[in-house]
């Protein structure tokens, strides 16, 4: 019948149909990529690696939550009543597990560490033409895993370990991680400090150098013979990796004459650098710093600032007059950019002190986040203080010991130390002070404090705590994996 | 404009000012020997610039519309076009469009007919930016407009306009009169909306219909921010050019079968659909111009190019369907629908899923007893149970997707590419189990009609990003997981009142959901989402056996009005409580006043009912109408308030702030003046304000002509929009959610452009 036929053609259509369904339905992916067709040819692998860098430029890194949490602390910077909670928990010790800047360094860190794990577990399959760009590679991306979890277990002491090994883990453990975490640093740095470059030149500036790995190898034994895991033994290792690094020619390391010229945007590679984060202007790879510690309504740079990393008064009036480095680290004077009929000094018609070390009126990009002034992550003169740090730790006041100090105080124009006149206690403090003067408002004064053990004895302030040598695990990442254990003095 | 927020004037601004930095121990700002045009003394200072005045204006609009309808028996047709224009509550903003439909259903022999389906319209309107976070100085201008203090005058001692507010601690607000009077944001919509259907009588019971149907449009947004503007200079200039294209393609294959039989009547459908949905777009931008006169029009006269962008994505759906009706004797009537959906969205093992359901239902005045009943004409009871199925979630959410990390060597862009997300294979169907009971009362010839409704949906296998740890390299992953409930009532309640020359006719609908998280497996509770960035407030708190979009805050409790109070606490731990500063309730009682300790639930978003309420009026040719309609109980967080309400120099203040605490003014709930804000009042409910309101959405009066020649009908007519609101809401517009796109956010309001009250004078003619 007319009727069955036409049902049964109709059917028979659809069940045709039905065939070519399951890939109807399949996605149809253009403007992204997925690891299927991905980590096959050396640029792939270079792309690679450059996401795990692009990281290190995050708000929650080095662009801003991991400076603050390293410089709020110390007596140098304040935030002064800026906007968010967290800042002035950081610089007044009054913090708890669920301040926000936690979360937000703790997971920074991880996405850096899960990149640099993605790298090492595609790079086996990557079909590499020019001889030794894979080892190139695997170094530079060990060097920012290495880096990474040096910070994370500098502020947490507890940490989970994640490598390539165990990507696909969800909930880790950082319950006794801290000897394991250690290792792979070691491990990941000497192995960066023997395949990579001693400097990179044109289009590789900026990359990770053997000296880099060095000098962050001689960082790691100097925490880690410190407060808290006291492994004394690792100040003359860290000692003898610093003077291998400092008498490199090959690195090329060496002070500027003047300090000003180190914080030059048209210098940010001198003879004095060793590793920063890099940015540039007009690439969307900028940076706000200098807006966030511009003064505001102070017109001082075209774009204004906010004032909202701050000097200590006390400290600035600890830095000697005659101190060479007091006008690059401190606005003393300037004219105004859009009224130069008005000089402004401090102390004068300026409110309160600010830091200078970032403001270069050379430094101009598309807004008041594009700056291009690059930051230090280490420069020489931490690696010399480090030397007289681990030597006097080692070996107590000695020549040796002051060497470094002493070269960072000559560039300062300050006179020289004599061993003879200090104690180990006492030249440690020299050295943590002298640390404050040439590297404050670069992150580095909570880990010096730490490490020296000397947060309680400088901070007068506030009510310091043991508990507070050490930042509490975040809470959402408790609430998130239950095997997690907060430190146990946050309990 | 519905309503204009009360603010300070320019005297009593800088009176605050003065006393917050007095208060928190700096130096005043009014006056400044070094900068009197900004800031003079405070005598000499009068209302000041009242920035709502300047941004803001009335929105005429208009509306037209023409159509032709007619036939014969081979082919009927209706075209018509019309033309609507609004402009905008913020100056130099409107919204045109114009459209045009052709509807034609041809029969081509008796049992072939093929109808066709077409409507075009372009858009053309001209924004304004208004929504969001007021950090960074961002070029809002409905932020700007409140925000602005009205000591900035807006243009300085050589008569260019003000950059910015710089007013020391302040908010670094674009001055919202150079954006209204310079910026120009032009988009367009092109759109195609068109279908043909193919419907074959194949037997008297059997019908095939075969559409093939198409929704295309293009959009081009085009903006520039000239040098007259705070961002149009610190880039010198800046122009922007998107480019967009949707389009989706659409087949639907339906066999219909109708046959009655003595006491039996059955209706079957069965049928098969897919379709396909394309996106394209493309962006540039360029900066750095030597002068404004191309505006948008000309990236490459700029001399720094942005980064440009694109993108091509597709999803796709398919479905077969099948539904049988069954009427027994006109009154037992029996429904069975089977559908099974796939979506290209899923993973590849849970692409297709299946969803049926069934309803009973009685209509009981058609039985033998009921017969003689006259005034009961309708009597119907029906129950139903059914699933279905949400998909509407972003494209490739179950693969792993790679993104573009890029950064810089030797001061040249690198590229970097690195993973994007955790890839969930496993990824499936949302679906909803809804269950339904209800029933339909007709009285007086159906004069007189009530609907009910029961309901109870559950959704199961939530799609939506949770947390994961941070070890894994990823904050969140994208899964099912968790079930939620909605149940409610709806009423509905319809009446002919007057039916002789003057008709009344009226509509009342009233309806009460209640929603509530059950279930979240392995999931801690915890706030999602954050609402405004530089203010770091917060967002909702999603916890199973509570609803979705609650606040979880501070109980805000007054002020600390005298020593003794101070003395007594609680104090927060982390701030220096003084007098006057606000005081919270110690929920754990330990005397101390900590977020993550004392905050509790606070507001609900969730209205406990809405309703609304229509009347249809008409004597001879006139006809008039009144729509009335309203929300109780919900809760809206008022993050605008927190921008202008924040008791210090950071911007202006509603002037509810001149009843603040101070030394001789004690007595008082309105925290003290400081340069800073209380960042726990921000934490707390302070924000957070009843939202419930009445509202006379719309009335209408019209005429229409029957007795001109050649035409069919004439009707003109004048409506009011949203002429009266009740409500004790204090921001703009209490029907508000500027995070519309968010399940989770709910009842927030930041910086939403305000409702219109409009007058509408339209035309519709008929052929």
């Amino acid at each position: 019948m007319k009727v069955k036929q036409t049902i049964f053609a109709l059917t028979a259509a659809l069940i045709l149909l039905n065939g070519c369904h399951d890939s109807f339905l399949s996605e149809k992916v253009y403007s992204n990529i997925t690891p299927i067709n991905f980590y096959k040819t050396e640029s792939d692998a270079q792309a690679a690696l450059t996401s795990v860098y692009n990281t290190l430029r995050h708000s929650s890194s080095f662009q801003r939550q991991m400076l603050l949490a390293a410089e709020y602390p110390g007596e140098a910077t304040w935030p002064n009543n800026s906007g968010e909670a967290w800042r002035t928990e950081m610089d007044q010790f009054t913090w708890t597990p669920s301040s926000t800047g936690f979360y937000q360094i703790w997971s920074q860190l991880y996405v850096t560490i899960n990149r640099a794990n993605t790298v090492l577990a595609n790079i086996e399959g990557v079909q590499f033409k020019t001889p030794g760009a894979k080892e190139k590679i695997i170094g530079e991306t060990r060097f920012l895993r290495g880096l990474a979890y040096l910070y994370l277990i500098r502020f947490f002491e507890n940490v989970p370990l994640k490598t390539e090994e165990n990507m696909t883990e969800i909930e880790s453990t950082n319950e006794g991680t801290s000897d394991a975490v250690w290792a792979l640093i070691f491990d990941d740095f000497t192995f960066a400090k023997q395949n990579l470059n001693a400097k990179n030149t044109g289009a590789n500036v900026g990359r990770a150098t053997a000296g880099a790995a060095q000098t962050m190898l001689t960082k790691a034994y100097l925490s880690y013979a410190g407060k808290p895991w006291n492994k004394t033994e690792y100040w003359s290792k860290a000692a003898q990796e610093a003077k291998a690094a400092i008498d490199n020619t090959a690195y090329g390391y060496d002070l500027e004459n003047e300090y000003e010229k180190v914080f030059l945007l048209s210098n940010e590679h001198g003879p004095e650098y060793i590793f920063s984060v890099e940015y540039e202007s007009f690439i969307g790879q900028g940076w706000d710093w200098p807006t966030f510690t511009g003064i505001r309504s102070g017109d001082q740079i075209k774009l204004d600032g906010w004032s909202s990393l701050t000097v200590e008064t006390e400290f600035f009036n600890s830095m000697s007059v005659d101190d060479k480095r007091r006008s690059k680290t401190f606005v003393l004077e300037y004219t105004g950019i859009n009224n130069p009929t008005i000089t402004y000094t401090y102390p004068g018609n300026i409110a309160i002190p600010h830091f200078n070390k970032y403001i270069d009126r050379n430094d101009v990009g598309n807004g008041t986040a594009d700056y291009a002034l690059n930051h230090y992550v280490t420069r020489f003169s931490d690696l010399l203080l480090m030397h007289s740090e681990a030597e006097n730790e080692a070996n107590g006041p000695s020549q040796n010991a002051v060497y470094g100090i002493n070269r960072v105080r000559a560039r300062a124009g300050l006179p020289a130390l004599e061993p003879s006149e200090y104690t180990k206690e006492t030249l440690r403090e020299a050295i943590f002070q002298e640390r404050l003067w040439e590297l404050c408002q670069e992150g580095h004064v909570w880990f010096d404090m730490k490490r020296m053990n000397l947060m309680t004895k400088r901070i007068k302030k506030f009510q310091v705590q043991e508990k507070h040598y050490v930042f509490p695990i975040p809470q959402n990442e408790l609430d998130a994996n239950p095997n997690l254990v907060q430190n146990s003095q946050y309990k | 404009m519905a309503k204009k927020l009360d603010m300070m004037n320019a005297q009593e601004f800088a009176t605050l000012v003065n006393e917050a930095r007095a208060n928190d121990n700096q130096s005043p700002v009014f006056p400044n020997p070094n900068n009197p045009y900004y800031f003079p003394e405070i005598s000499a200072l009068g209302e000041g610039v009242n920035y709502q005045d300047e941004v803001f204006t009335s929105a005429p609009v208009q509306n037209y519309n023409l159509s032709v309808v007619g036939g014969n028996e081979g082919l009927r047709y209706s075209v018509g076009g019309g033309y609507f224009g609004q402009d905008g509550v913020i100056k130099n903003s409107d919204f045109n469009r114009a459209s045009f439909r052709s509807n034609l259903d041809i029969k081509i022999v008796p049992n072939f007919t093929l109808t066709t389906n077409i409507t075009a319209s372009h858009t053309w309107s001209n924004g304004m930016p208004s929504e969001g976070d007021g950090g960074g100085g961002t070029g809002g201008v409905v932020h700007g407009a409140v925000v602005m203090p009205p000591t900035v005058p807006i243009y300085d001692a050589d008569g260019k306009y003000t950059m910015t507010n710089s007013t020391p601690g302040g908010t670094p607000s674009n001055n919202p009169v150079a954006t209204v009077n310079h910026y120009k944001d032009e988009q367009t919509i092109d759109r195609f909306l068109g279908s043909i259907d193919a419907n074959w009588q194949i037997t008297k019971d059997l019908t095939l219909k075969v559409t093939f149907g198409s929704d295309m449009s293009t959009a081009n947004r085009a903006y520039y921010w000239p040098k007259e503007t705070h961002r149009g200079n610190s880039k010198n200039g800046e122009a922007y050019q998107r480019f967009r294209k949707d389009a989706s393609y659409l087949n639907e294959n339906i066999l219909t079968y109708n046959k009655q039989f003595g006491k039996h009547s059955i209706n079957a459908v069965g049928g098969y659909t897919w379709q396909v949905f394309h996106y394209k777009h493309f962006e540039a931008s360029s900066t750095n111009y030597s002068t404004d006169l191309y505006l948008a029009n000309n990236l490459g006269a700029g001399t720094t190019y942005g980064q440009p962008g694109s993108s091509k994505s597709q999803n796709q759906l398919a479905s077969y369907l099948g539904r049988i009706n069954y009427i027994y004797n006109d009154r037992y009537l029996f429904t069975l629908t089977a559908r099974a959906d796939g979506s290209s969205k899923f993973g590849v093992n849970n692409k297709w899923s299946f969803f049926p359901s069934f309803a009973v239902a009685w209509r009981v005045t058609e039985e033998e007893f009921l017969k003689d009943v006259d005034w009961l004409s309708n009597l119907k009871i029906r129950t139903s149970y059914g699933k279905t199925g949400n998909q509407n979630i972003d494209n490739y959410k179950s693969l792993a997707m790679l993104g573009t990390m890029n950064y810089n060597f030797g001061g040249a862009l690198n590229a970097g590419v690195g993973p994007n997300n955790i890839p969930n294979p496993d990824l499936k169907w949302e679906t909803t189990a809804t269950t339904d009971a209800g029933l339909d009362i007709g009285l007086f010839n159906n004069r007189l009609s009530l609907v009910v409704d029961y309901y109870y949906k559950k959704t199961t296998d939530l799609l939506w990003n949770i947390s994961t740890p941070s070890s894994v390299g990823f904050s969140s992953i994208f899964k099912n997981i968790g079930s939620l409930e909605n149940k409610g009532l709806e009423v509905a309640l319809g009446a002919d009142v007057l039916t002789g020359e003057f008709k009344w006719n009226t509509q009342m609908n009233w309806s009460r959901n209640r929603n509530k998280v059950l279930e979240i497996p392995g999931y801690t509770p915890s706030t999602q989402g954050t609402l405004s960035g530089h203010l770091k407030v917060n967002g909702s708190w999603l916890e199973p056996g509570l609803p979705v979009g609650v606040w979880n805050l501070l109980k805000f409790d007054g002020v600390f009005q005298n020593e003794a109070q101070l003395a007594a606490g609680p104090r927060s731990t982390a701030n220096n409580d003084k007098l006057g500063d606000a005081r919270f309730v110690d929920k754990n009682g330990d005397g101390k006043i900590n977020y993550t300790d004392d905050r509790m639930i606070v507001g609900d978003p969730n209205p406990d009912f809405i309703y609304g309420w229509t009347n249809n009026f008409s004597f001879k040719g006139f006809d008039f109408s009144v729509y009335l309609q309203g929300s109780q109980g919900n809760d809206i967080i008022n993050i605008q308030r927190a921008e202008t309400n924040i008791s210090g120099p950071w911007g202006n203040q509603r002037r509810e702030i001149l009843n603040r605490w101070t030394p001789s003014n004690t007595n008082t709930n309105i925290p003290r003046a400081r340069v800073t804000v209380d960042p726990l009042l921000l934490q707390s409910d302070w924000l957070i304000e009843d939202g419930s309101y009445m509202r006379v959405k719309t009335m209408t009066l019209g005429y229409t002509f029957t007795k001109i020649p050649y035409v069919s009908s004439l009707r003109l007519y004048v409506t009011g929009q949203n002429l009266i609101t009740l409500t004790d809401y204090s921001g703009f517009d209490p029907e508000v959610n500027s995070q519309g796109n968010s399940n989770l956010q709910l009842g927030v309001d930041y910086n939403a452009y305000p409702s219109a009250k409009a007058v509408l004078f339209g035309l519709n003619v008929s052929f």
